[in-house]
């Protein structure tokens, strides 16, 4: 009887993932003449998509690594604050980080556009300081979508890192200073090893999505800042290109799951929060 | 906020049609073909079997942009509403297309099976009509049903590919040129071969649809993209691909050019008649070009579905549209150029002396040339490969 509760699960799982990505590996195998004409054909479809789309599969890692780092470099500050000196404002302070999501990812998106736009306000207050040249420009740079990432990914690193803290027990923390460790010292060793667990589940939550994103690199970006997604989103539905582009996909997600493994190697850890 | 501020904001968010290949996307990713035509059937159509009777209404799929009013509510647009007035037939206007393939790719489980796709009139790039009579996925019309047309201009009526038409009516006819700010290029531009300027690298987008980009260069440099061979037209792909490696595109994309050309973003481009109509309504100094070697063109066409339940109604329309005072009201208001003959005749002096509605006598206007599935594919791999689309 238990075991039934799992069916609604299992059986969803089945339709909507199992399925369709099979479907996805036998197109991604393709070996027909119309396929082998244009120089694929089976397990050529991954040699040929890895070939023409290097450039953008290390743009794409590059750009969701280097988000994901920024998003802990800001979110790691500002979930210790909530959680550890929030005190009673700690959940006003929780719900101004997630507030901003009640509005459509789209629309957020689209309002970077006008941030960054080189009439915006953001372009001339760089241009006055001499961070941008006197043409510089932020839309359609690298810079553009990696900081729209941050931004619509940044509560996914926030929340894990908020709770992994939250729960830490506080007489741990009061007991570094007890045994005459610095605070920088009880940060080190006691803080940081405790909140591991939500730093690596926020990575997850933000490096998986950025990877695959493409709203973000469409609508901030330029034809140099194209990402994986972009390509699959423009060329799936063309037969032609479809067991490439089912290749591309799977070479998207055995990448992302090789870097979660060594991440996760690194970090030497197996909790999630 | 200052009117450029606003532009940019509009321009973004009117681009519908990228959300719409977003869901298309997920629909093809979770429905393989086969669950798809399993799952088809007699949902489609609105239970008229025996095709027109007292239920007057019928669905039309077509791209933005081509009514005289909102697509929003294009039952307020004096084009349908005296449609609906004179014939009582209720026009289900959508505006589904957004681009040829995914469109297709869509309904392609339905057609296979001869099925309803629950549209009974699509409006189709003609290459695309062309691929849909080859797969017999067009439904023959009815020509007594048709008398108005014989208003077709003369240049369209015998395709090579739809010989008298049978299957097909051109809708709208629009140009392939270019737009740009002379003010802030610097320099008169008058051929697609001034778009690779060295002074306006990165400021500058093409179109990805293959036909009209390449056509364009392929013009530019004297291959004829009427009779071209597939290799002639590859060595011109040559010269997009170093471009592209330069970096002298901003862009290459469909429909989005126009929110970087109003946000001043991209300066030059290679663009689509209607929409720089559309544009100059806000930016008066934005520049349209049509190179004197020739520019390319694309027939967006009308076509009934095989299984489609009301035939006749859709018929009416079609007929309706080709009255040449119908036709010149909406296309003095949709700016394109009209298949119907006397359309022009009907409209205001001023739409009448605009090129792109009225295209002077003496322009070359051509349409790529029909290639067969191979060569399609082995001309849109290599523009894919140049391009890195």
């Amino acid at each position: 009887m238990p075991w039934a509760l799992l069916a609604p699960g299992l059986i969803w799982l089945l339709l909507f993932f199992a399925l369709p990505l099979t479907r996805l590996l036998i197109d991604s195998l393709d070996n027909s003449r119309r396929t082998r004409r244009l120089g694929g054909g089976g397990i050529k479809n991954y040699t040929q998509v890895f070939d023409q789309y290097q450039e953008v599969i290390l743009r794409t890692f590059a750009y969701a690594a280097i988000a994901t780092v920024i998003c802990i470099v800001i979110g790691y500050p500002l979930a210790y604050f909530i959680a550890i000196k929030g005190g009673r404002f700690k959940y006003a302070l929780l719900a101004a980080v997630v507030l901003p999501f009640f509005t459509t990812y789209l629309i957020r998106t689209i309002a970077w556009r006008v941030i960054v736009d080189k009439e915006g306000p953001l372009v001339g207050l760089l241009r006055t300081v001499n961070l941008l040249g006197d043409d510089g420009e932020l839309l359609a740079t690298p810079i553009a979508v990696i900081f729209a990432l941050v931004y619509n990914f940044l509560p996914f690193m926030v929340l894990p890192i908020y709770v992994s803290l939250e729960k830490i027990d506080r007489n741990l923390l009061e007991a570094g200073p007890d045994l005459y460790a610095s605070g920088t010292r009880t940060f080190r060793k006691v803080t940081l090893p405790l909140s591991l667990p939500g730093v690596f589940a926020g990575s997850l939550l933000t490096f998986i999505p950025a990877a695959g994103d493409f709203i973000n690199a469409d609508l901030l970006g330029s034809d140099r800042t194209r990402m994986i997604g972009n390509i699959i989103e423009k060329n799936f539905l063309q037969e032609q290109f479809r067991p490439g582009i089912s290749a591309l996909s799977f070479v998207l997600m055995v990448l992302i799951l090789g870097a979660v493994l060594i991440y996760a190697k690194l970090l030497g850890t197996e909790d999630l929060i | 906020m200052n009117r450029q501020r606003i532009h940019t904001m509009r321009g973004a968010l009117s681009r519908r049609q990228f959300i719409g290949r977003g869901v298309a996307l997920g629909g093809a990713v979770v429905l393989s073909p086969t669950v798809l035509a399993a799952c088809g059937g007699d949902d489609g159509g609105g239970g008229t079997g025996d095709g027109g009777g007292d239920d007057g209404s019928f669905k039309l799929a077509t791209w933005v942009y081509y009514i005289d009013g909102n697509d929003a509510a294009p039952q307020e647009a004096p084009t349908i509403k005296s449609f609906t007035d004179t014939t009582g037939i209720t026009v289900d206007y959508t505006v589904d297309v957004d681009d040829n393939v995914s469109f297709t790719a869509t309904l392609q489980p339905k057609l296979e099976q001869g099925e309803s796709t629950g549209y009974d009139l699509v409006v189709l790039t003609s290459w695309m009509c062309e691929r849909w009579i080859q797969n017999e996925w067009a439904m023959a019309f009815d020509d007594s049903k048709l008398p108005n047309k014989s208003n077709l201009l003369a240049r369209h009526q015998d395709p090579s590919w739809d010989p008298g038409r049978a299957y097909t009516l051109p809708f709208a006819e629009g140009q392939v040129g270019i737009a740009y700010y002379q003010d802030e290029v610097g320099f008169e531009i008058t051929d697609v071969k001034d778009l690779l300027d060295e002074r306006i690298k990165g400021k500058v987008t093409i179109l990805s649809e293959m036909r009209d980009t390449l056509g364009m260069y392929m013009l530019s440099e004297g291959v004829d993209p009427t009779t071209a061979s597939v290799d002639e037209a590859k060595a011109v792909v040559q010269i997009i691909a170093e471009a592209r490696d330069s970096g002298q595109f901003r862009k290459i994309t469909g429909n989005s050019y126009t929110d970087d050309l109003s946000a001043r973003d991209a300066i030059a481009a290679i663009a689509w008649s209607g929409d720089i109509v559309a544009l100059q309504a806000d930016n008066p100094d934005l520049l349209w070009v049509a190179p004197s070697v020739g520019q390319m063109s694309f027939v967006d066409t009308m076509m009934i579905p095989i299984g489609a339940k009301n035939v006749d109604q859709a018929h009416a329309w079609m007929n309706y549209l080709y009255d040449p005072e119908v036709s010149g009201a909406l296309f003095e208001f949709i700016s394109y150029v009209s298949p119907v003959d006397g359309a022009i005749a009907v409209m205001s002096e001023e739409a009448q002396a605009n090129p792109l509605i009225n295209p002077p006598a003496d322009a070359k206007i051509v349409e790529f040339r029909t290639l067969t599935q191979d060569e399609a594919d082995d001309l849109e791999n290599a523009f894919a490969q140049a391009t890195q689309l």
